[in-house]
């Protein structure tokens, strides 16, 4: 069982209580006393033991705490991820090239190590997603560092150094932040390697967003794959390679002119335009089929987002602007009718 | 599971330290393919490098050179096919009846040739010296102000004494192929480069023509260690190059302090082998016009 496992059981125990209560309270159901402490001493067990192994929130005063801690933490993996990096850059030019790599390589061993001694000695996940960041930054800033030193040409194969070395930690510690830094790099990688396939130079990946969209792509399929105990994880590749891809699609229905594609501008900027629509509408359907509620708000952003993109298109210039933006709201009305619609459907018990 | 983690985590910091140490090694085993002696006016301390440059304790050494120059276009679409650049895109360029929308193609990872005082130092000069002579006879008749003649003697002056002398003059997907063109490595160095298609589109003759831009070398600067670094004068270290690397013609205002011994290895990558104080060594060029190449300092 996983934290996440134990944390839905903990919420469904609590769900129960609370209707049990109420179903009392208004006379549907009678319980004897005896049977009523036996079900609550039982389920007192599960939560003690749940609250154990596995540092779970059993109420909801819990619950914003640690959701307060989750960001506190954050923002202070960051911040100590700052401080190792100019503290570096503060000293690094006073100290001999074998002290430094002596220094570069071992930052992030330690902070590895410390991350695994962290995990033995804390139950919450917020101490070790701390130290396992830092360790991450740490080896950024090894590869990108040393590379400084001996002058070496500049390669997109870091890239996949720091995507592995994140995944490692994320799925040995079920860490989702290091999943995310992880899936950042991978994506630089695949960027960088697309574009040069066409034989671009590796840092000018950015300049054409099909490098991206072939990255986010790659990415939403591997969360198909199995999982290796961390079946969480499927949806933050999903969403996150398909949040890559429609950005790249975005930018290509704006602007043609940057795609790899050897035709008319406007022709590229329609087939970018309808395959963001058609795309969007997909991942809408797949969200409501699959029960991934974040693939069916991502497609439905993206949606509007392509919506009002185009409506700008049509209308912005010709428009008087009160017209324009009443339209706008109207549209977004009409939308939220469709989406109401769609949840009602969607909730129709099957026959 | 966990133990596994951490194992793994450091196995896999040890085995891309050892690539990229085992690479620098290789690099710089054997013969190099060039070492050059350059001074500050080729290898100025690079004062900017990134909007935290102020607490950045370590030093770096930035590579200026020279850009292709006007009348000098050698990197033209021939040269761009070779590398490999889209000959269908230029094609396309090259019959436009009118201002095409996309003007540049992507840049490509290739080799350039830097020649360090040689021919197209001494030909730069000539044409500097050229371009004085014609200011001066329109400023004798009144077409120009005294003021303007006044500033470019100052700037031939300061080329003379402070500016580089390493020039752009040939680039190739090759560089093995490069080097047996350019054999002597005391002059000419190989280096990694950044360089693209970019078609420049004429409104008055309704035409355009595809030519390469150097857009940047690999690396643009040059790690200097700690022990090298205090082998610097410190008035090179106090005197920001910024001005001297964004001032296009421009050079240092004064002698150059310092040489450096540059070696560019088998992976065309550099390392400064020695870095030398040029004590009062530092000549004053000014004093004879050196448009023959000369190897004064």
């Amino acid at each position: 069982m996983e934290k996440q496992d134990a944390q839905q059981r903990a919420d469904r125990i609590h769900a129960f209580r609370s209707e049990l209560d109420l179903l009392q309270r208004e006379g549907i159901l009678g319980l004897d006393a005896d049977t009523l402490a036996r079900v609550h001493r039982y389920h007192d067990g599960v939560l003690g033991e749940l609250a154990e192994a596995y540092d779970i929130d059993v109420s909801s005063g819990q619950k914003q705490l640690s959701w307060g801690m989750r960001i506190a933490a954050f923002l202070g993996a960051l911040a100590i991820s700052a401080a190792v990096f100019f503290f570096f850059y503060r000293f690094w030019g006073l100290i001999g090239t074998p002290a430094q790599v002596v220094i570069l390589i071992g930052a992030p061993v330690l902070a590895a190590l410390a991350t695994a001694w962290v995990v033995r000695r804390e139950r919450s996940p917020y101490f070790v997603m701390l130290v396992a960041l830092v360790a991450f930054t740490c080896f950024v800033l090894n590869l990108n560092v040393l590379g400084t030193i001996f002058n070496i040409i500049p390669s997109p194969n870091a890239f996949l150094a720091w995507a592995a070395f994140a995944l490692v930690l994320a799925y040995g510690y079920g860490l989702r932040l290091l999943l995310v830094a992880g899936l950042i790099s991978l994506m630089g990688f695949l960027a960088a390697k697309v574009g040069t396939y066409s034989g671009a130079y590796w840092l000018s990946f950015s300049e054409r967003p099909e490098n991206f969209l072939v990255a986010g792509l790659v990415i939403f399929a591997l969360g198909f794959a199995p999982q290796r105990g961390r079946p969480a994880f499927a949806g933050i590749y999903r969403v996150f390679g398909l949040l890559v891809a429609f950005i790249a699609v975005l930018i290509l229905a704006n602007w043609g002119r940057i795609s790899y594609l050897q035709l008319d501008h406007d022709t590229i900027e329609n087939i970018y335009q309808t395959l963001g629509f058609a795309g969007a509408a997909a991942t809408i359907w797949l969200g409501i089929a699959r029960s991934w509620p974040g693939l069916t708000n991502l497609g439905s952003t993206f949606f509007v987002l392509f919506l009002y993109t185009k409506l700008f298109d049509w209308w912005w210039d010709w428009m008087p602007k009160y017209v324009f933006f009443l339209l706008v709201g109207l549209i977004a009305v009409a939308v939220v009718f469709a989406l109401r619609r769609l949840r009602a459907f969607s909730q129709r018990p099957a026959p | 599971m966990k133990p596994k983690a951490v194992t793994l985590a450091v196995a896999l910091v040890a085995a891309v330290n050892a690539v990229v140490l085992a690479g620098v090694w290789y690099n710089r085993t054997g013969s190099p393919d060039a070492t050059v002696v350059l001074t500050e006016r080729e290898l100025p301390v690079a004062a900017y490098r990134g909007p935290w440059s102020k607490e950045d304790t370590g030093l770096e050494l930035r590579i200026r050179w020279h850009r292709l120059r006007p009348g000098n276009d050698w990197l033209d679409r021939a040269k761009l096919e070779a590398m490999g650049f889209d000959a269908k895109q230029m094609d396309a360029w090259d019959n436009a009846k009118a201002r095409p929308r996309a003007k540049q193609l992507a840049s490509r990872q290739v080799f350039v040739v830097l020649e360090y005082d040689g021919p197209a130092w001494t030909a730069y000069l000539k044409l500097r010296e050229r371009q004085l002579a014609r200011l001066k006879t329109k400023v004798s008749k009144g077409a120009e102000p005294q003021r303007k003649l006044k500033a470019e003697r100052e700037a031939l002056k300061r080329l003379r004494r402070g500016g580089s002398r390493l020039f752009a003059v040939d680039a190739g997907a090759n560089a093995a192929a490069l080097r047996r063109h350019y054999p002597d490595a005391r002059h000419y160095l190989v280096v990694p480069a950044v360089v693209r298609a970019v078609y420049g589109w004429s409104n008055k003759d309704k035409q355009g023509q595809v030519s390469g831009y150097i857009r940047r070398l690999l690396p643009a600067t040059l790690h200097v260690s700690a022990a090298q670094a205090r082998r610097l004068p410190e008035e090179s270290k106090s005197q920001p190059s910024w001005g001297y690397y964004y001032g296009g013609a421009g050079g240092l205002d004064r002698a150059p302090l310092y040489e450096v011994t540059l070696h560019y290895g088998r992976r065309h990558e550099a390392w400064i082998g020695a870095i030398r104080p040029l004590h009062g060594q530092g000549q004053d060029t000014d004093a004879a016009p050196d448009s023959s190449g000369g190897r004064a300092r």
